[in-house]
């Protein structure tokens, strides 16, 4: 499927006022790899495996490995606005190749961060009313007490089990393993299902548990991760975090998701030691990604990606 | 036989859940920034007619189940079984069960249409047209010329259904009723 020449070309406006943007902020854009040595390790992720001369490379989930490389390197505000790819996920809100804008800046907390790019936003071609709105910022912990009356912090396994099995929603996916993964998963499926339908306009979510820090940083005072997302109309748009640093938490999370894939039935991803070297040199930073295809979609008011994009997956 | 994969499933399709024919009534796949993908299902059990949603691990199979819809024609009742007839010209009879026409039961009128649902050529829900025109056999005797205050009085038709009708409708006279809410319509055209 080809969409229309109008929103083709109305797409080309956003993604171009979009790189302006980032360029008038101080981001110099650079082009990594598309297909790596290393796949993502984060169990919910599928890296498409390409073997080439006998050795595995991956598909890109993201240019985040690569881009701390150069973040290490130089210490300059980078972007990268390219296609990644996600095996498996195919809907209305997801494809399996998809374009993705990255961005780091050194020595910026999230919050500002985030802040940069909601004004970035507003400043793109076709942009709706409710982003002019003033950003609400919500707590994880509340949203989840509120909406689906679990504090996340206070329940146990047991407690959780109990809550999911008087759920309206059978969920036979998560299956019974109680790790931490699995806690982890219950927890984001019901805030999937409870919580994001609640979101509406523009609102940022932060504070989300230690289990789901993916590469960011922990808070010391309060013990959860210093992850910030981005909502519209309850679809998520950014995803930022207070990079990680600490290179013996990195190998933790790695051996962490390693187990879970393991106990999942998922192949074994080996530690990038180039992740691991990088995150050692670079400077304190604050990174953020955001689904290019979703922002069109937002934007132009359109229901499926696969609407803003030549030739989806359908 | 045939399987589907959660990234097949549409509406409308027939699969076997826990041995029993379901029909998916719609399918969102949901991949959430931080868990497990899955996908949001919502199925029909075709033989209680109960609408639930579960999850499914994306990629996930199901066996599709062989459940055709016949339109047919009731022939009769011997009290246990309910006689159809397919009208495809092959004049083969099947017998249903009194699980199987349910609700139907009351609007079964001899020679009357329907839709029955066979899985594996046994059927297993019995469907009347949305309306059906059936004769009163008792009610109160009519109102003459009160057509206008939207009273109403139990009548009973030839197939033992009760329903409310307005006060000037009498015996002998013939009813449409729309099945799915069992509410009368009007007098009949014919």
């Amino acid at each position: 499927m080809i969409p229309s020449w109008d929103i083709l070309k109305r797409r080309s406006q956003i993604i171009h006022t979009l790189r302006a943007g980032f360029e008038a902020r101080g981001y110099t854009e650079v082009q990594t790899p598309v297909l790596g040595r290393h796949g993502a390790f984060d169990p919910h992720l599928h890296s498409i495996e390409v073997p080439i001369a006998g050795q595995a490379h991956y598909l890109q989930t993201s240019p985040e490995y690569a881009l701390k490389q150069v973040l290490a390197a130089h210490g300059q505000r980078i972007f990268q606005i390219g296609p990644v790819f996600r095996g498996g996920d195919i809907g209305p809100k997801h494809q399996p190749e998809f374009t993705m804008a990255e961005w780091y800046a050194p020595g910026l907390e999230l919050p500002l961060l985030m802040d940069e790019m909601v004004n970035l936003i507003r400043e793109l071609p076709f942009v709706p009313q409710a982003f002019s709105e003033p950003v609400k910022h919500f707590q994880y912990r509340e949203l989840m007490i509120e909406h689906a009356g679990v504090d996340p912090e206070g329940v146990d396994d047991a407690a959780l089990k109990r809550c999911l099995d008087q759920y309206s929603i059978e969920s036979n996916h998560l299956g019974d393993l109680a790790d931490s993964q699995w806690r982890s998963d219950v927890l984001d499926f019901l805030f999937s299902s409870e919580v994001q339908p609640h979101l509406t306009g523009i609102c940022t979510v932060t504070g989300f548990p230690k289990s789901q820090a993916a590469l960011a940083e922990i808070d010391d005072a309060s013990g959860l991760s210093l992850r910030t997302e981005l909502f519209f109309s309850g679809l998520e748009l950014i995803n930022g975090y207070q990079e990680l640093r600490d290179t013996d938490e990195l190998e933790r999370r790695w051996a962490e998701a390693n187990a879970a894939r393991a106990a999942r039935g998922l192949p074994q991803l080996a530690l990038d030691e180039g992740l691991k070297a990088a995150m050692a040199d670079m400077p304190p930073s604050a990174g953020a990604a955001m689904g290019v295809d979703r922002l069109v979609l937002c934007l132009l008011d359109l229901k499926r990606l696969d609407q803003a994009m030549v030739l989806p997956w359908v | 036989m045939a399987t589907y994969s959660t990234n097949e499933f549409k509406s409308g399709m027939k699969v076997l859940l826990e041995g029993d024919p379901c029909s998916i009534v719609e399918n969102e796949f949901v991949k959430p920034g931080k868990g497990q993908a899955f996908n949001r299902v919502r199925l029909k059990n075709l033989k209680t007619g109960r609408v639930w949603e579960r999850t499914f691990k994306s990629g996930e199979t199901l066996e599709a189940a062989d459940v055709m819809e016949h339109d047919m024609e009731y022939v009769y009742t011997d009290g246990e079984y309910w006689h159809f007839m397919k009208t495809d010209g092959s004049y083969e009879q099947i017998a249903a069960d009194k699980d199987a026409v349910s609700d139907a039961m009351q609007w079964l009128k001899e020679q009357g249409e329907c839709t029955v649902t066979l899985w594996n050529d046994v059927p297993i829900q019995v469907v009347a047209p949305n309306f059906v025109d059936l004769e009163i056999v008792e009610t109160d005797p009519g109102v003459r010329g009160d057509t206008a205050t939207g009273g109403t009085k139990p009548a009973t038709l030839t197939t033992g259904a009760v329903v409310k009708v307005p006060l000037f409708i009498n015996i002998g006279e013939t009813i449409r009723v729309d099945t799915r809410t069992g509410e009368y319509q009007g007098r009949s055209k014919a």
